[in-house]
């Protein structure tokens, strides 16, 4: 296939954004890094959103491929090799001047390359190289830049982008090895976790040398992070979130992102899925992901063998604790912070509140509103001085219809959403057939 | 009742309190309010204050000394927001704040102590999102120049985020609201201007349409979403309509959808 060159940077810009579009990662957090006078970045850990596309996801990054040629053939990618595409690539040179304009008039955070396999995982991951060097030491650029590290490479390549990346990440894309099995011929589980490994303990061997020399450079400072696609392949949410877990644990990823599968390629060993992508699952699979960061949760404790998925009408949370009524109600004014952590309806910011809230007097319901608690869910599930909120049963069924009233309201939100519009006097909905003549003179002279 | 009224300013609300906590009256018989923001009440005496520097320092001093600097840094932060009640609420956290001592600040259960964390949490949740949503335009002269216009007076906020960010650049960011800007000399340092000419104003509006990258960044933000999971009003809750006036990509042209990418 031939690479197009003379195509305009606006043009070449469209194209390569739209093949990067996929990759649901934009976030630009963990990393902090004072700016340095007279040049250009700095970091900051909790990240920075500069605007939102029209599907409602952060622009934080320009995110864009290196090149979207490329020798794989996966059948769920729009870059595959068998699909009929224009295939072009930026040179460093216009990757440095789109990040280094983009970043001076505050549009990005910083820069986030990926890159369709060129000729081999080697070649490319040299030219992804080449392209931030250009952008650290030639333009002096203090950013954030994330880089994905194409499996297959050399080890040193890895490190050598390690060192000039805030963030790495491998997509894992399939959980279980016989679904890359059959959608990625030519990829397999043992090639994509080897770089995470090699990540892996490049950051840990970072931090032991920035404990010994306070100004050792710092590799892949923000942590490294991968995807999984939701619904292309049949595994249960059980997989998917199991997966995630061991992720954690055991290569100590900051984030697993789930992207919700879009059906860009004709084939047939795709799911079809009428209903559009699976936003519901993709949401479900984020809350349980959040549980398991911070609420200290286990996968095994939200999901097992006989439940493989989640429960669509109610959240993980809720639907943890109504398998669990013995645990509730707890008294606000007397648990501790973990157990707080597990009432549905308060996160960790009004957990927080609580503990430190509680030390100058007895809290009662007014006051936990205000410290954030959403009391239409906790409510079924705490006691303030030993009285709960209002009289009700302590019975699965009665406090399971209680938080579903509200949960569909939201479902239907993902679902459903514009389908349902108010009904009102002014609205055209959207009949926006041009008047004609006659209705033109009638407007003029009053007649109907 | 009587009311004290004061200008929109750090100092003058100082000012006001200093007046209110030094007139011998009782804390619910005063309250505190911003010049011109509510009409006028029957029954109700009006005393406008006079900004002083000696009065704030001696709420300040005694707020540093008495309750703790972190109280101070709150009060300041506060005072910053666009709430017209934001004089009233200082007013009656200190006077909780003299009786219960520095601890104060932790008393999220006392509504006076509530309602200074909730006006701080918007400051600083506009400043935040500002500092994403802030657009700079290259002038023809080469300045980078950014125009905002926020609820609340963040303009210090964002300059600070700025001035480390982007200090090997000439910039501007004016708040037109307020008439406040923020200018920086590239590798020096930044100053706070009161106003700018009416010239420099025009141009700065113009800076954001007229720059060549800003289409390239208006043909990025089009590309990068997907079709298959349109969903406006999940843009909207995360960058509400007011701050689009001000940002490159919405002002170059309606917000039509570009359905088609590449034709």
């Amino acid at each position: 296939m031939l690479l197009q060159e003379e195509l305009s940077l606006q043009q070449k810009l469209e194209i390569l954004t739209d093949a990067a579009k996929y990759d649901v990662a934009c976030t630009s957090s963990g990393s902090e890094r004072k700016g340095k006078k007279g040049t250009l970045g700095n970091t900051v850990p909790a990240g920075i959103c500069h605007s939102f596309s029209a599907d409602g996801r952060c622009i934080s990054l320009l995110k864009i491929l290196l090149t979207n040629q490329c020798i794989y053939d996966c059948r769920y990618c729009v870059n595959r090799r068998s699909n009929d595409r224009i295939r072009t690539a930026f040179t460093p040179d216009e990757v440095c001047t789109l990040t280094m304009e983009f970043y001076r008039r505050n549009y990005i955070e910083g820069l986030f390359l990926s890159s369709g396999v060129l000729h081999s995982p080697d070649y490319t991951m040299e030219l992804i190289c080449a392209a931030l060097e250009k952008l650290r030491r030639e333009h002096g650029f203090r950013g954030y830049i994330h880089v994905k590290a194409i499996p297959g490479a050399d080890p040193a390549l890895i490190r050598r982008a390690g060192f000039l990346a805030d963030r790495m990440s491998v997509n894992l894309e399939l959980p279980t090895e016989e679904g890359l099995k059959a959608l990625a011929p030519g990829k397999s589980r043992e090639k994509i976790l080897l770089p995470m490994r090699q990540i892996q303990q490049g950051i840990r061997q970072g931090r032991e040398e920035l404990a010994l020399y306070r100004k050792a450079p710092a590799f892949v400072p923000a942590g490294q992070s991968t995807q999984i696609i939701v619904g292309a392949t049949p595994e249960s949410d059980y997989q998917m979130i199991s997966a995630a877990e061991s992720l954690y644990r055991s290569y100590g990823l900051k984030r697993v992102f789930y992207s919700a599968f879009v059906r860009v390629n004709e084939d047939r060993l795709l799911p079809a899925l009428p209903g559009g992508p699976p936003l519901l699952r993709e949401h479900r699979l984020y809350q349980a992901d959040w549980l398991l960061r911070y609420y200290g949760f286990r996968a095994e404790e939200l999901l097992s063998e006989n439940r493989p998925n989640f429960n669509v009408l109610l959240d993980p949370k809720c639907d943890w604790a109504l398998r669990h009524l013995e645990r509730f109600p707890v008294e606000v004014n007397r648990a501790d912070y973990y157990t707080l952590l597990r009432v549905p309806g308060m996160g960790v910011r009004s957990a927080r509140r609580i503990v430190e809230a509680r030390k100058h007097g007895a809290l009662d319901f007014p006051d936990l509103k205000k410290l954030g608690v959403v009391l239409k869910r906790a409510a079924y599930f705490i006691t303030c001085r030993g009285k709960t909120m209002y009289p009700f049963r302590m019975d699965r069924d009665v406090i399971a219809a209680g938080l579903t009233g509200e949960e569909r309201r939201r479902i239907w939100e993902i679902n459903e959403r514009d389908a349902y519009r108010q009904l009102s006097l002014f609205d055209d909905f959207h009949m926006n057939a041009c008047p004609s003549e006659e209705d033109r003179q009638a407007a003029v002279w009053g007649v109907m | 009742m009587t009311v004290y009224l004061y200008g929109d300013d750090f100092e003058a609300v100082l000012s006001a309190i200093y007046d209110a906590g030094t007139s011998g009256m009782k804390s619910r018989e005063q309250r505190l309010e911003l010049e011109g923001s509510r009409e006028p009440e029957l029954f109700c005496r009006y005393v406008q204050t006079e900004k002083e520097r000696r009065k704030a320092e001696s709420v300040a001093e005694a707020v540093r000394k008495k309750l703790s600097p972190q109280v101070f840094r709150l009060l300041w932060e506060v005072s910053l927001s666009g709430d017209p009640e934001k004089g009233d609420v200082m007013y009656r956290f200190l006077v909780d704040g003299f009786r219960e001592g520095p601890e104060i600040i932790h008393m999220l259960t006392i509504p006076s102590v509530w309602r200074m964390h909730e006006l701080r949490r918007a400051v600083f949740s506009e400043a935040h999102l500002l500092t994403g949503f802030v657009r700079f335009g290259r002038l023809p002269e080469g300045v980078l120049a950014g125009r905002i216009g926020p609820k609340n007076d963040v303009l210090a906020l964002l300059s600070e985020h700025f001035e480390d960010r982007l200090s090997g650049e000439n910039w501007l960011l004016w708040d037109e609201k307020r008439d406040k800007a923020a200018a920086h000399r590239a590798g020096g340092e930044t100053v706070l201007l009161r106003g700018i000419s009416e010239q420099t104003g025009r141009k700065v509006r113009e800076a954001g349409r007229q720059d060549p990258f800003a289409g390239l960044w208006k043909s990025f933000v089009d590309t990068v979403a997907i079709k298959e999971r349109e969903n406006r009003r999940c843009q909207m809750t995360h960058m509400p309509l007011r701050y689009r006036e001000y940002m490159t990509e919405w002002q170059l042209q309606a917000c039509v959808p570009k359905t088609d990418m590449l034709g």
